[in-house]
């Protein structure tokens, strides 16, 4: 679902938000539970004026009026600075970036925002045992450099926004997908796509290294940097094959087109089910495809 | 007792200066189809209820004239 309006400052003509979040109606809820504590001594008084209305016929039952009213006032404007400590916190992902808006009071509004690019790692984390009831909590997103890590806060349903977040990135980084017909080609065929289930997945250095069967992730990353700009995977490859010296030198520095085929995907099955193992935990309950809602209060 | 009177006209100023400044935030970064204009409303409604409730109270009573 994307959603054209403007809703942060610098967000581009053709930036698409695909989720809004705001915390968990609990967080709201607690906040109100207290509002209400507050609310009983009033209803504890006017049931004592109804039964005993003799009582505030004195001069001590226009104290009562003007302090209760003023008692109400303050129960009211406390809520009003909840709701808007509350519901002005957003999250938002679109296809370049993620943007935390935070509302602190009424006059403390801050806007930080994070490219795609420079996440690192997304991590969603449920402790507690509300949280594990209501299904919700923090997602924890990881950026390259000094920047401080981005973190949203008891966001609904977090290993269903990590995946999201993890999806957006792949796209950011990688927007070049793998074309249908390079899918079935032979070239490519030979070498990767074994089996069928990988066939939607898109060229990254993640991909190489599950490839490669080897934890030597920069070289790895090195041969997706020089790989970037053809727009495919399989093209690199399929050109290594055609020229036997350089398949020769690849052979020794990585030593993986020796492997029997049925290895190859072996490595390929067994180490995309670990990375996706955090992503999808506890998503038994998603169906495909399904998003976070936009308002969770609706 | 006027003080009491006095006292609260003067919090009742300053709660409607406080209500403009959570009201202009909710309606300034608040979203088209979100809960921020149901909530302006009902803020709205039920402060204005207890304010004029208060009024009637107050008047309805008898209030010294000494302070």
């Amino acid at each position: 679902m994307t959603i054209k309006k403007r809703y942060f400052p610098t967000q581009g003509a053709n930036e698409k938000i695909f989720l809004l979040i705001r915390r968990h109606w609990f967080v709201f809820a607690v906040l109100a539970f207290f509002i209400f504590i507050m609310i009983l001594p009033l209803m504890a008084l006017g049931v004592y004026w109804l039964m005993s209305p003799e009582v505030f016929s004195s001069s001590l039952g226009n104290f009562i009026i003007i302090f209760a009213s003023i008692y109400t006032l303050v129960v009211i404007a406390l809520s009003l600075y909840g709701f808007v400590n509350y519901y002005l916190d957003v999250y938002i992902i679109t296809n370049e970036r993620l943007v935390d808006i935070k509302q602190n009071g009424f006059f403390h509004r801050e806007i930080a925002e994070l490219h795609l690019r420079q996440v690192q790692d997304v991590e969603a984390r449920v402790e507690g045992i509300w949280k594990t009831l209501l299904h919700f909590g923090d997602v924890y997103i990881q950026t390259a450099g000094e920047r401080e890590n981005f973190i949203f806060e008891d966001v609904p349903r977090p290993y269903s926004v990590a995946k999201k977040i993890a999806e957006l990135h792949q796209q950011q980084v990688h927007p070049a997908r793998r074309p249908e017909k390079d899918m079935t080609s032979k070239k490519s065929e030979d070498i990767i796509l074994k089996s069928d289930q990988h066939q939607d997945e898109e060229y990254s250095p993640y991909v190489d290294e599950r490839f490669n069967g080897s934890s030597k992730k920069e070289e790895v990353e090195d041969i997706a940097n020089k790989n970037e700009g053809y727009g495919d995977h399989n093209d690199k490859i399929s050109s290594v094959e055609q020229s036997p010296d350089r398949r020769k030198d690849e052979e020794e520095k990585f030593g993986i087109y020796d492997k029997p085929k049925e290895e190859i995907i072996f490595n390929i099955d067994n180490q995309n089910d670990n990375k996706e193992k955090d992503i999808n935990k506890g998503l038994n309950e998603l169906s495909e495809g399904e998003e976070v809602k936009l308002d969770e209060h609706n | 007792m006027l003080i009491l009177l006095i006292s609260y006209i003067l919090f009742l100023v300053g709660f409607v200066i406080y209500s403009f400044s959570g009201i202009y935030h909710l309606w300034r970064f608040g979203y088209v189809g979100d809960l921020t204009k149901p909530a302006i409303f009902i803020y709205i409604f039920i402060s204005a209820s207890v304010i004029t409730l208060s009024f009637i109270a107050i008047s309805l009573r008898s209030w010294p004239s000494g302070f």
